[in-house]
């Protein structure tokens, strides 16, 4: 089986959005490498939408998504997926492919969610919605979303050798 | 310049044949949409326009998002003045067509006329405020005619959308002879998404002369920007050269001579402007041109003017020459290329992850022969001549 890695590399930052966030941030707040300080706020009311445009087709595996415990964190989450131009009208009227309840534990630990993959095997985009927060309050805060999985088609550049080498 | 996809709300109800803006509120509107259309377009070419008609029996999207300003004077005269006002689903569909624009990137606004009295509830606007917020589009409400009845409630939906100062409200009230166009452009608001600097671009090219009709300013607003300043510099020079035949009193030879350079001066320009050069080499070529210029007499300064315009031109074509042939060279040898063609499992494989193609088929097999004997050709010629270097 083939490992599964951090599909940051294959996200398309550029068409990737959050919808509802302040006006200041931006997607890379929350889709980054590495744990840091950043995060995206939601702005209007509590629900936040994050569009995720991956360069290629993609099998997702799994997410993490890391938050605060202090009841900002999101609690439930719809994920959709190759959608287009979605938004919060789309969110609350189409039905999702998968619907998780997230606990404190799993956003403060950073624990996988784990999705069914035979469901996301063709992934081109993904959406992620989050509907309310653990606290009730009005404002949601994310820190980092990771998607985990593989990539459908790859070219294993390291196979690839001179023709003279082979002769 | 902002990048936008902007859709503009017109108000064609019945309420909207009132006089009160000449020659009625809906002409009014007709012409300030023309105008904001115009602005928005000539700051960025790739900023879209899109026109809704918000009464009717349904709000009617009379023109989808585009960037061509004809289409909206098309667009604008097919409205028809007709029912009443639907503030909401006008709104709501706007906001549909901004969703679904071509180019993402496109930060989204709505322009919406406003010039019927309001039945819609505070709180309705409020929500559908709020709802723009997050879907992140910007709206700009021109509250006009029935101001004093409407202003709480617009006031309220643009404090609800406002994120960060992108959303206005004008308000014009009625009173006689204001035009509505004007007022708009005056307040400088919609004529930039961010800074003032529309107002000041309409008001440059369209104002002040273009020299001779040579660019229209609409077509190419940078070129016609560079033309401008290099005729300035050119009439502050014949200005410092006119004190100077004063001086030498032959006034009569020295006009001549003057109307020969500007022309020629022109041509110049016209030459550089269809050779299709980088905007900024243009004028730095033509200061560096001017000081030099400064110390000779107008002959030896026309000479020195006709041979730099012609040395640029000439550079320029060899630059171009010396690319090709560079490219060329770097192809034919590239020896990784060659060595990869002769060997029959890569091309096959090759050929087989192509779609449509046969292998089997004998053209395919014949050209791969003859590249296959090119390159052949080419390996003993190459060969022949280091044996010859090597015999030498």
């Amino acid at each position: 089986m083939t490992e599964f890695i951090d599909l940051i590399t294959i996200i398309d930052l550029k068409n990737s959005e959050c919808l509802n966030s302040e006006p200041s941030q931006e997607i890379t707040n929350i889709l980054k490498e590495e744990e840091d300080t950043n995060f995206i706020t939601s702005d209007t009311d509590e629900q936040l939408l994050v569009n995720i445009q991956f360069k290629q087709k993609v099998k997702v595996h799994s997410i993490i998504v890391r938050a605060e415990g202090d009841g900002t964190g999101p609690q439930l989450m719809k994920v959709f997926q190759n959608q287009f131009s979605f938004g919060f009208e789309e969110a609350q009227s189409l039905k999702p492919t998968h619907k998780f309840k997230l606990i404190k534990r799993a956003i403060t630990e950073g624990k996988l969610i784990r999705f069914k993959m035979v469901r996301f095997s063709n992934v081109g985009s993904l959406h992620l919605f989050f509907e309310n927060n653990l606290g009730g309050g009005k404002v949601t805060k994310i820190k980092q979303i990771t998607v985990v999985g593989v990539p459908l088609e790859t070219t294993n550049i390291s196979k690839i050798q001179s023709v003279e080498e082979k002769k | 310049m902002v990048l936008e996809a902007c859709v503009i709300l017109i108000d064609n109800s019945n309420h909207s044949r009132n006089g009160d803006f000449a020659p009625n509120r809906f002409l009014s509107q007709i012409d300030s949409i023309n105008f904001i259309a115009g602005t928005k377009i000539q700051q960025n070419r790739v900023n879209t326009v899109g026109i809704l008609a918000m009464s009717g029996r349904r709000p009617n999207l009379v023109l989808a998002p585009t960037n061509d300003v004809g289409q909206v004077l098309i667009a604008t005269n097919k409205i028809q003045i007709e029912g009443k006002l639907d503030l909401i689903s006008s709104i709501e569909i706007a906001q549909l067509s901004l969703k679904h624009r071509s180019n993402k990137e496109h930060a989204q606004r709505i322009v919406m006329f406003v010039a019927s009295p309001l039945e819609e509830k505070k709180e309705d606007l409020e929500k559908i405020g709020s709802q723009l917020r997050k879907a992140s589009i910007s709206i700009d409400v021109i509250n006009f005619g029935e101001t004093e009845r409407n202003e709480e409630k617009l006031s309220s939906l643009i404090d609800n959308a406002n994120s960060g100062d992108n959303c206005h409200l004008l308000s014009v009230p009625t009173s006689t002879g204001l035009i509505l166009a004007d007022q708009i452009q005056g307040s400088g608001i919609f004529s930039s998404s961010s800074g003032g600097m529309g107002g000041d671009f309409g008001g440059s090219f369209g104002g002040g002369g273009y020299g001779g009709g040579m660019v229209d300013p609409n077509v190419d607003p940078e070129l016609a920007m560079v033309l401008q300043m290099s005729l300035e510099e050119e009439r502050q020079r014949q200005s410092r050269l006119q004190q100077e035949n004063n001086n030498n009193s032959n006034e009569k030879e020295s006009n001549d001579q003057k109307e020969e350079k500007k022309m020629d001066l022109e041509e110049t320009e016209k030459e550089s402007q269809n050779s299709n050069q980088n905007e900024n080499i243009e004028q730095e070529g033509e200061d560096d041109m001017f000081s030099q210029l400064e110390g000779l007499t107008e002959e030896e300064q026309m000479e020195l003017i006709m041979k730099m315009s012609l040395e640029e031109m000439g550079n320029q074509e060899l630059e171009q020459l010396g690319m090709t042939k560079e490219e060329e060279e770097e192809k034919e040898k590239d020896p990784e290329v060659q060595n990869a063609l002769q060997d029959e499992d890569l091309v096959d494989s090759i050929l087989l992850s192509l779609p449509g193609v046969d292998p089997e088929n004998e053209e395919i097999t014949e050209t791969i022969k003859n590249i296959k004997n090119e390159d052949n050709d080419k390996d003993q010629k190459e060969k022949e001549k280091e044996k010859e270097n090597e015999n030498d």
